[in-house]
């Protein structure tokens, strides 16, 4: 996995909370891990393909979750319904489209897949034998992370 | 609201031909995905029923769609519009 790769997938992020969330995200000690599991309490899943093929999981504690929504929507949110989870898949789908946007200055097309959104904590979601890279990242509102595995092909 | 996206559209899409905005066909093209995205839900709302998980859905879709193209987009024919009457 090339450094350029997974930071247009961090740029993204910090653009898209930016923008939509009005705040900073701020980047914790990377670390590979041997599988992907959805550690939080929602979490994302983009699937990538083109130029590069793998995978992005977003994982949120349900707190941040909730008030990420909040802060969108102007509403309190009690529970991760539809509504909220809807939302968090929006947010990883546009996430996921301004990386594939800025993946285009290093010569990438990249599409991105339809997100999922899993509610519920250990689901394991491996899809590669190889191993993944959890980046931590602080908000405001709370921790989250993102697992990226990513395979170049046919290059 | 299926009117009032394509009676707001119009009039912005109107104003960017106004001000010779550059980008206008990318805009434009945004715009008509929306609409047919908008369509697509009132198809299914119709033929499916009002269900509140699909009303939530569209709730969220919306909301989060809104918020980046007029913190994104629109944003941008603002910077045109500051930068050309700088010139001016």
């Amino acid at each position: 996995m090339k450094a350029e790769h997974i930071n247009a997938f961090y740029t993204a992020t910090q653009e898209v909370f930016r923008l939509m969330l009005d705040m900073e995200v701020e980047k914790g000690n990377l670390e590979l891990v041997e599988d992907m599991v959805s550690s939080n309490d929602a979490n994302v899943l983009l699937g990538i393909t083109g130029d590069l093929k793998g995978s992005i999981l977003f994982g949120f504690p349900n707190k941040m979750a909730l008030e990420m929504v909040k802060i969108m929507s102007g509403m309190e949110m009690k529970k991760i319904d539809t509504f909220v989870s809807s939302a968090l898949g929006e947010v990883a789908n546009i996430i996921g489209g301004n990386a594939a946007t800025n993946l285009t200055n290093h010569d990438c097309i990249c599409d991105i897949a339809p997100p999922q959104v899993i509610i519920g904590k250990y689901k394991s979601i491996s899809m590669a034998s190889e191993r993944s890279l959890l980046i931590p990242l602080k908000t405001e509102i709370g921790e989250f992370d993102i697992n990226i595995f990513l395979a170049e092909m046919g290059k | 609201m299926q009117e009032y996206v394509v009676y707001h559209f119009d009039d912005e899409e109107r104003y960017q031909e106004e001000i010779n905005y550059p980008d206008i066909e990318v805009h434009k093209r945004v715009h008509a995905e929306f609409k047919e995205e908008i369509n697509e839900y009132a198809r299914i709302l119709e033929e499916e029923g009002f269900t509140e998980e699909k009303i939530q859905e569209l709730g969220a879709r919306l909301m989060t769609w809104l918020i980046m193209h007029v913190g994104k987009a629109d944003q941008k024919i603002g910077e045109y519009v500051k930068a050309r009457e700088g010139v001016q």
